[in-house]
């Protein structure tokens, strides 16, 4: 057969690895940030953007979907053409894809800068963005189906599968989680309410961490492992059972963010069952890669990117080891809320994902310019400092998490809480907070040695825009008559995409279908009303503020949790929480019953400096609230946005919501003046009409959290469970 | 604490852990089956897409 002359687009595989590299360091450089933020409250600089709730966002997003993403699509671009022998469907895609992704990446630091934020942990982004994204995912999906389905190579090699898995699932998670209701341009509802939004946002959340930042990641495995090793993989049979057994438990775990909360109980155990049974595909895939090396690891002594697969895959083996482990219920009562859970995080994100995409660049670089890697002692040196930098980052962290935890749970013999000012609890693991920024100060400097490194390479070598290739084209149709359904499949992308789907969906719907149908899964309580505008107001500058990143709303029903912070959450509690703030993160206490706690006073002295109130306490301040005047503009239709997802506000009351907005906030700026410490602070600082000011509707909002059922009437749920 | 009354109001709730464990099981058993089957030659092809 005639053999056909082609050429690889290696400029679009460049651009997307410059942006690898370069939204690497800025994230890692926000994660920096953050961390120092922890033991030195002033570096938030005392301004809004850059204040730890915005910042975090910006530090999680910018290495999610700008780093790890960039990632992704270098990898895929470059392992994609080669394994279909062909070159990329349309240019033209990939630079849409390209330019699309960039300026997505842009658009989210820049609005998360200003406070623009869904107040969905890793799905922030408001929602023309979010349209953005589907747009160029789709673009991204097309250049990639293009380019499989003009192949030359029949059979369609494992790391495609996990990619084809990757497209289809985000997509279907973006658009379930990311459906809500616009107020303007820059501000939306999630269309789900209390303990759904909750389940949807951790379905999606858990399964951005699976198919964002792992199916991809183990198709590069795939691909660059047996290149870099010049071996095939181990077995090719065990990486068909990792990828399909892989894709279809990992759907039906995310209800583990969520246990002992007011989730379902039903639900939260299938997410225990199916975490537990994960270890199997994950351990597989570990093993697959690992193996692959045999008889090779001379090579890892002198190679730097098998360096770096060795240690990713030894992180994804322990990642994916600790997490369902932390799925049992007994070990998340302790890990949950704490930084153990930043520790194991961080074993993926600084481990896997980011020594793989370290050991990627380190060689498609000087592959794609020709040349060998500048230097392989500096690639060496960059492996040990992140691998420091990773144990002194991840171990203080376990350390902190059970120290803390022990700590809240901890009773005197009296039956007291030994530690009832949980400022005690942070205090104590401030030296672990300072090792855990060492440990990412060194992985930073690592990856700088990368950058120097890659750019001596880049200057030594000269680049192949359009690498030569030739290839037979690809036989027509013949029969498979005798052959297995599977192997059929092998070569057909579109029906692999449609079962990939199915396999996903199951999980989803199960989980979520009869929390959305089933009414009686959340329990009306009759005394829990919507938030007065003045608090809907309030509550959206709580979720600007990013409040939810350091304070969760959610007591869980141990001893311990009610004894600090009283009655334990109910489902019925949230039914107008749109979108639900349950956090996943303690660096500051519980808020679910913070209404009444503290007088108004205290709350305006403490959001303007919370350690002239507590003394050590590392909370950032909030003096712009005290200078913004609250936009009352936008109240009506917030109310009318409420509305539509059926906040019983009566008929006509968006008209009238600003003038109960106001008199609420006359009468809390009324008390607020009658304490002398106010007043104080008010002439000092100039501070004039308070209830104009941003602080009166947070102050309303954080007084209104948890009341609705504190005290008088008891839910029934209460009523049931004392029975 | 027990969230009971959850369990109690969802009709036959105990089909859904069940429901997904046969899917599941039936899903592996025939990915297993044809893993196994597979001819050896036409896996170690595949498993050198990468090198050629």
């Amino acid at each position: 057969m005639q053999v056909e002359k082609f050429y690889y687009d290696n400029k679009i595989v460049r651009a997307f690895a410059y942006a690898t590299v370069l939204w690497g360091i800025v994230g890692m450089l926000a994660g920096l940030w953050v961390a120092i933020q922890f033991y030195a409250p002033a570096a938030s600089l005392n301004y809004a953007g850059t204040t730890f709730g915005r910042l975090r966002p910006i530090h999680t997003n910018a290495v999610i979907f700008a780093f790890v993403g960039n990632c992704m699509f270098t990898g895929i671009y470059y392992s994609l053409q080669r394994l279909c022998k062909a070159r990329m469907f349309s240019d033209l895609l990939s630079k849409i894809h390209f330019w699309g992704w960039q300026s997505i990446i842009v658009l989210a630091a820049l609005t998360l800068f200003f406070g623009m934020t869904t107040g969905k942990e890793y799905a922030e982004l408001e929602w023309p963005i979010d349209i953005l994204i589907t747009v160029i995912w789709v673009v991204f999906g097309i250049n990639m189906f293009g380019t499989i389905i003009k192949r030359r190579e029949s059979h369609i090699y494992v790391a495609i599968w996990f990619y084809i898995a990757t497209w289809i699932t985000v997509a279907m998670l973006h658009i379930v989680n990311s459906i809500e209701i616009p107020v303007n341009l820059f501000k939306s509802y999630s269309w789900y309410a209390g303990v759904q939004d909750a389940l949807v946002q951790w379905w999606y959340g858990h399964n951005a961490v699976a198919f964002f930042l792992t199916t991809p990641i183990l198709g590069l495995m795939y691909y660059f492992l047996p290149k870099a090793a010049n071996r095939p993989v181990y077995s090719y049979r065990l990486s068909i059972i990792h990828f399909w057994a892989l894709i279809f438990l990992y759907i039906w775990a995310g209800p583990h963010h969520l246990l002992y909360t007011a989730l379902p109980d039903w639900a939260q155990s299938l997410g225990v069952v199916f975490s537990v049974m994960l270890i199997a595909p994950s351990w597989g895939g570990m093993l697959n890669g690992l193996f692959t090396l045999r008889g090779a690891w001379d090579k890892v002594r002198e190679e730097p990117v098998l360096k770096f697969f060795v240690v990713a895959i030894t992180c994804y083996g322990m990642s994916t080891f600790e997490g369902p482990m932390l799925s049992l219920k007994n070990v998340n009562a302790i890990a949950h809320f704490t930084d153990w859970i930043i520790g194991h995080v961080h074993i993926g994100g600084l481990g896997w994902n980011g020594f793989m995409a370290f050991g990627m660049l380190y060689y498609l670089i000087p592959k794609m310019f020709n040349t060998p890697l500048y230097s392989k002692k500096l690639a060496t040196n960059h492996f040990w400092l992140g691998t420091i930098g990773i144990v002194l980052y991840a171990i203080p962290l376990y350390w902190a998490g059970f120290t803390q935890s022990l700590m809240w749970k901890q009773f005197t013999e009296d039956g007291t809480l030994q530690y009832p000012n949980f400022l005690e609890t942070v205090t104590q693991i401030i030296p672990m907070y300072i090792t855990r920024s060492i440990g990412g100060t060194l992985y930073l400097i690592g990856a700088f040695f990368m950058v120097y490194n890659l750019y001596k390479t880049v200057k030594q070598g000269s680049f192949i825009a359009d690498e030569a290739a030739e290839a037979a084209p690809l036989e027509k149709a013949h029969s498979h008559a005798k052959e297995y359904w599977h192997r059929v499949i092998e070569r057909k992308p579109m029906q692999m995409l449609v079962i990939s789907l199915i396999v996903v969906a199951i999980g989803g719907l199960i989980e979520l279908i009869p929390t959305f149908l089933v009414k009686s899964n959340i329990p009306t309580i009759a005394s829990v009303k919507p938030y007065t505008p003045l608090e809907l107001q309030g509550r959206d500058i709580y979720i600007r503020e990013g409040c939810y990143t350091c304070h969760s709303q959610m007591i869980r029903p141990f001893r311990d949790e009610v004894a600090r912070y009283g009655e334990y959450s109910k489902a019925g509690e949230f039914v107008y929480d749109h979108p639900f703030q349950w956090g996943s993160k303690r660096t500051g206490p519980d808020l679910a019953r913070e209404g009444g706690k503290n007088p108004d006073s205290w709350h305006f002295m403490h959001m303007f400096d919370p350690r002239q109130v507590s003394d050590k306490s590392i909370m950032p301040r909030y003096p712009w609230l005290y200078q913004n005047d609250l936009d009352i503009s936008t109240t009506p239709g917030k109310i009318r946005a409420m509305q539509t997802l059926g906040v019983p506000y009566e008929k006509g009351y968006d008209q009238i919501a600003n003038t109960a907005l106001e008199t609420q906030a006359k009468e809390i700026s009324f008390g607020l003046k009658t304490d002398s410490k106010v007043k104080q602070l008010m002439t000092v600082e100039g501070i004039s009409n308070p209830e104009k000011k941003e602080i009166v509707a947070l102050i309303a909002y954080l007084q209104r959290i948890g009341k609705d059922i504190k005290g008088g009437q008891k839910s029934k749920t209460a009523q049931a469970s004392l029975k | 604490m027990k969230f009971v009354h959850y369990l109690e109001k969802i009709t036959d709730i105990s089909i859904y852990p069940v429901i997904s464990f046969c899917i599941f099981g039936l899903f592996f058993l025939v990915m297993a089956t044809y893993v196994i089957k597979s001819d050896k030659k036409h896996m170690d092809e595949n498993s050198r897409i990468p090198l050629d």
